[in-house]
């Protein structure tokens, strides 16, 4: 690629190199909403870590939301990676990536993800309360397998898991309640009176 | 009547479908039993303190001993600093960088645990029965 001097005129008759063909306006919408779903689930993920817990490894689970959104919005695919680059840009963040504990959130993290596909695509009649209480039951079980299997090697720590997976359970449901909800509401068609009062605001 | 999904009340919005609510008794139906044979697993009798590196067991001690244990446990990452007194344990000081091992506070309990994960060190009060130490086996 050349650039002109100021002074320089174009040259006129020589044919244009042609240019690479622009996206289209789904394609570069759809890539919005992934990145904006993205730093929501990372500012709720960033905001989790700085809540206190009612144990080493629990959390509510308010990133999941976001994730149940784009499974919706955006199909399984885009929903599995915004799972996992939440973990990774939210470990960025906090300080925690390659540590022990970023290890459990994206082991957990993907783990869900899969389950949720699954149940979306694999059980008949199940909503998205269905489909968030599944993840947030698989999300529990395989932080404590990867745990048990990489950090602290004793059949003990599952004697946790019942009362870690109940709370998980009703968070879980909760958080499938807010995200069908939110689903709900993007879905819904905009109203010409709102549409209106959005324009002149 | 109105059914618009927007007019829906807040337990409809909370319920379910039927399929949500089968998955619920399920799960919940899978803790319960859970609960219960892990119940049976942890047995009775005195309860003991195990202090565990990873799957090193580094000591064992009586949590109703006579005299105050002050443990000083080698993990990945250094010294964690468990306390043994009152019929409680806790782990007092850590060299991780969340300190949730120290917030979880102190258990008295059989089967509670404390867990350090980055320096994988682990709590846990366990009954002397047989059971727990085939569980552990």
């Amino acid at each position: 690629m050349t650039f002109l001097a100021s002074g320089d005129t174009p040259q006129t008759g020589s044919p244009c190199p042609p240019s690479p063909p622009r996206p289209s306006l789904a394609a570069l919408q759809g890539k919005a909403q992934w990145m904006a779903l993205l730093m929501l689930a990372v500012g709720m993920h960033v905001l989790e870590s700085a809540l206190p817990g009612l144990g080493p490894w629990f959390k509510p689970g308010l990133a999941n939301i976001v994730t149940l959104v784009a499974l919706v919005m955006l199909g399984p695919g885009q929903a599995l990676m915004l799972a996992v680059a939440r973990v990774v840009v939210g470990a960025m963040f906090i300080g925690t990536l390659f540590t022990p504990t970023f290890i459990m959130s994206l082991s957990g993290a993907v783990a869900a993800a899969l389950v949720m596909l699954a149940a979306w695509r694999l059980i008949p009649g199940i909503s998205l309360i269905g489909v968030s209480l599944l993840g947030a039951v698989a999300h529990m079980l395989v932080q404590f397998a990867t745990v048990e299997a990489l950090f602290i090697q004793q059949h003990a720590l599952f004697y946790l898991l019942p009362p870690f997976l109940l709370v998980a359970a009703l968070t879980g449901w909760l958080n499938g309640v807010a995200a069908a909800y939110i689903v709900e509401r993007l879905q819904r068609p905009v109203e010409p009176a709102a549409a209106g009062e959005a324009a002149h605001a | 009547m109105n059914s618009s999904p927007a007019s829906r009340s807040l337990s409809g919005r909370l319920s379910g479908t039927w399929t949500d609510r089968l998955l619920l008794a399920l799960v919940l139906g899978g803790i319960v039993f859970g609960w219960l044979h892990i119940r049976q697993l942890a047995g009775g009798g005195e309860a003991m303190v195990d202090i565990y590196h990873g799957q090193t067991l580094l000591a064992e001690y009586p949590l109703n001993g006579a005299a105050p244990v002050h443990f000083a446990a080698q993990g990945e990452i250094g010294i964690s600093d468990i306390l043994i007194a009152d019929g409680e344990v806790a782990i007092t000081d850590s060299p991780c960088t969340t300190k949730k091992c120290i917030l979880s506070g102190h258990k008295h309990s059989i089967g509670d645990m404390l867990v350090c994960l980055p320096n994988r060190i682990l709590v846990a009060v366990r009954g002397d029965a047989q059971a727990f130490d085939a569980m552990l086996e």
